[in-house]
């Protein structure tokens, strides 16, 4: 009967839902998945017409739809405090106190004329845009304004800031803490002695790793079931007498390495130095890689990238700390220690320098440009090796918990409530 | 006689203390029990003339008796007497004291404050090594908190882009010269490349030579050269002007100098505005390898890679470099 199938229409929906003979349906479907695509898919095809004959309409396009990560989004404390546990980019806070000197020098010298500060392009890559210059006034007030402006103009970069960091820029309030570990001039060539908790079982685990560091040994931490156990504070006087540089604790829970403690040991005089509690997560060897290779002897390169805060200087520079200050680089071996978002992503690569492939596009830097006089060439990698990512939890005075006395015992201590603002990193 | 009857109704009836196993041991839940069985000797509360040795929570040891002059208040059952620190003496104290109370309570409180004093001491010896050692249990994370760091982590690992990074931080050092001129983690046709690539972007300029075969042999002979030149010379800083060495003018090539001569000025005038750097060990360096050049009177691309602003690599050179 016709009213029959009149009945089955229901009202306020689509003919591709409503219709009742299936087959009609599905094209009827297709036809509206079509439809609503149409001006998407059109807009898309005439701006790729567009770019392509003018790539640069892409670049500003690009530019001006930069996706909102976390990295852009990131909070700073907001105080001209550089201790540690201050969330504080530090070079940021550098120009913003070259910045304040600057209008004062501007104020006292009245008008003379006053050279724009150096620009650096690479670090204003994580702009917290709120500069503050509580004291301006007349001239200096205009020029700043100017600087402000020039400085809004400039966008933040896509991916993540990269650049190595320069431990140059370690704030004072840090070197007078850590004397020994900062002002170490001519570098010293590191001695790592690496041990596990007590009753450790991750002996080959912790023999890779003390394989990562070059003139490191391994000890097993109790021989005999009943024997004396040394304390790791006995244990850091002996490596200090034989002359070791840094002591290394690896701790393990479920047969799996889980915890490090790097303790620093320095020279003579000087009672032993902080020491950084870190956790590890997703260790590897380097067999459960695919396709990885295998290291040599030859001192690695170092990469440290990311540390922006008093605290990620002082982890960077107890790594840096860690490897020979010379690297051999006919050994085209580096080792990468990558903070992103307060974890230490630990990699060590193998890389040679070769002419790209036809399918290769050109590398590009962290603002999204292609690498100047570099067409053509790139890195090819090859891991090696374990990887495992680190997390600082705590910086002692002296040697871990228990080895360190006085009202700053503890430096630092991460705290679950610290990760309560997404958008907050300790290093 | 009333303990008589009270244990008659705790044996037979009910006692709230009393705990009975399948092996069929009654054991007596009573604090004060110095044995923990439920007998007629041990019950404390079947016994008007009764003694225990017992700790406080601190640790210290005392002996409790109870006598039956204070049987009509139980407020008051037990006396509270400290034992000496020192074993013997206590042992002694606990003798005086018990004189005229059965042998089996005198017996069974001396074996209670040996065995006391022997878990005191071990607890101390344990808390000793514990503190010597140092090493504390961490407690787990909260499986809360060991998620969220989890998802955290697997996201700020694709926010890395590791190896991306990796390689054009290494492109990086290569490009800005880190690796000295020469730089052994590189091959030759990449190298050159390089130069060629920092060339067109105008950090580096080198003259036109028209016949690349006859160069590269020369080139090579100057590599050798310039490497002796440079041991030899170290860091003696010389003014880069052609008219001062005039020595070595005979080669055909030297005409071709005279080309070179006005772009080394010019690179000259370059280098110094592109300087940002302001490194005055950089300028000297170059103008001293400069120098070294024009000695020579050779003119080939080497020259030209002098002038840019690479530097010998010491490590903390290298770190004043990198920018942040």
């Amino acid at each position: 009967m016709p009213s029959g199938n009149k009945g089955k229409h229901r009202s306020g929906g689509s003919l591709s839902l409503k219709t009742s003979n299936k087959m009609v349906r599905k094209q009827l479907y297709v036809k509206q998945k079509k439809e609503q695509g149409k001006e998407r898919h059109e807009e898309r095809h005439r701006r790729r017409k567009e770019e392509a004959k003018d790539p640069k309409l892409r670049e500003e396009r690009l530019a001006n739809n930069q996706p909102m990560t976390i990295e852009r989004k990131r909070v700073w404390d907001e105080v001209d405090d550089d201790s540690l546990g201050v969330a504080v980019d530090v070079a940021e806070l550098k120009r913003r106190r070259l910045e304040k000197e600057e209008a004062e020098a501007a104020r006292l010298a009245d008008g003379a004329p006053e050279e724009d500060e150096e620009k650096d392009d690479d670090a204003d890559s994580m702009l917290d845009s709120d500069e503050e210059n509580a004291d301006d006034d007349g001239d200096a007030e205009e020029r700043m304004e100017r600087l402000r402006q020039e400085r809004a103009q400039r966008k933040p970069s896509i991916a993540p800031s990269t650049t190595s960091t320069n431990l140059d820029m370690t704030p004072d309030s840090l070197t007078r803490q850590f004397p020994n570990l900062f002002n170490e001039e001519p570098p010293v060539d590191p001695k790592v002695l690496v041990t596990t908790h007590l009753n450790g079982t991750i002996h080959k685990e912790a023999e890779d790793i003390a394989a990562i560091f070059p003139n490191s040994t391994y000890i097993r931490r109790s021989a005999h079931a009943y024997g004396h156990k040394y304390s790791v504070r006995e244990i850091a006087k002996f490596a200090k007498n034989r002359g070791y540089t840094i002591l290394m604790i690896i701790g393990e829970d479920l047969k799996k390495p889980s915890s490090l403690t790097v303790i620093h040991l320095n020279g003579e005089d000087v009672p032993p130095g902080p020491s950084l509690t870190y956790t590890i997560r997703n260790y590897l060897p380097g067999k459960a890689l695919l396709g990885h290779g295998n290291p040599t002897n030859h001192y690695p390169e170092l990469l440290l990238n990311g540390f922006k805060t008093p605290l990620g200087i002082l982890a960077a520079k107890s790594m840096h700390t860690m490897f020979p200050p010379r690297p051999e680089l006919q050994g085209r071996q580096v080792v990468t220690l990558h903070n992103q978002r307060d974890y230490i992503f630990f990699r060590r690569h193998r890389y040679v320098f070769r002419e790209a492939r036809a399918t290769e596009k050109n590398v590009v830097t962290a603002e999204g440009k292609e690498m100047e006089g570099m067409q053509g060439i790139r890195a090819g990698l090859q891991e090696i090796g374990p990887r495992f990512t680190l997390k600082l939890r705590r910086v002692d005075k002296g040697i871990g918990r228990a080895g360190s006395e006085g009202e700053d015992a503890l430096k630092w201590e991460w705290k679950a409530k610290m990760e309560k603002v997404r958008t907050r990193f300790n290093l | 006689m009333s303990d008589e009857i009270v244990w008659q109704i705790i044996n037979q009836q009910f006692c709230a203390f009393k705990l009975k196993t399948t092996k069929g041991n009654n054991f007596c839940r009573n604090e004060y029990n110095v044995s923990g069985f439920c007998n007629r000797q041990s019950c404390p509360l079947a016994n008007s003339r009764y003694a225990t040795v017992r700790t406080s929570p601190k640790g210290t040891i005392y002996l409790y008796i109870k006598t039956i002059e204070r049987a009509h208040m139980p407020s008051k059952w037990w006396e509270k007497i400290k034992l000496s620190q020192n074993y013997a003496e206590a042992l002694q104290q606990i003798e005086d004291r018990l004189q005229y109370f059965p042998k089996f309570l005198l017996h069974k409180c001396k074996q209670r404050l040996t065995r006391l004093v022997q878990v005191a001491t071990r607890m101390r010896k344990l808390a000793a090594e514990e503190d010597r050692l140092g090493e504390k249990l961490v407690p787990k994370m909260a499986p809360k908190v060991k998620h969220r760091e989890e998802a955290r982590e697997r996201k700020a690992l694709i926010a890395a882009k590791l190896e991306r990074t990796i390689e054009r931080e290494l492109l990086e050092r290569l490009r800005q010269g880190m690796y000295g001129d020469q730089p052994l983690n590189c091959s030759e046709t990449v190298w050159k490349k390089v130069l060629q690539g920092l060339e067109k972007e105008g950090e580096g300029t080198r003259d036109k030579d028209m016949d690349e075969g006859i160069e590269d042999e020369d080139e090579e002979d100057e590599e050798e050269e310039e490497l002796e030149e440079e041991i030899e010379d170290g860091n003696v800083e010389y003014v880069s002007d052609f008219e001062e060495t005039d020595d070595e003018l005979n080669d055909i090539e030297d005409w071709l100098g005279s080309d070179d001569e006005d772009d080394a000025e010019d690179d000259d005038d370059e280098d110094d505005d592109d300087d940002d750097e302001g490194d005055s060990e950089e300028d000297t360096k170059k103008k001293a390898k400069a120098g070294d050049k024009r000695k020579r009177g050779k003119v080939t691309k080497m020259k030209a890679r002098k002038k840019k602003e690479i530097e010998v690599e010491h490590e903390t050179d290298r770190e004043k470099l990198l920018a942040f």
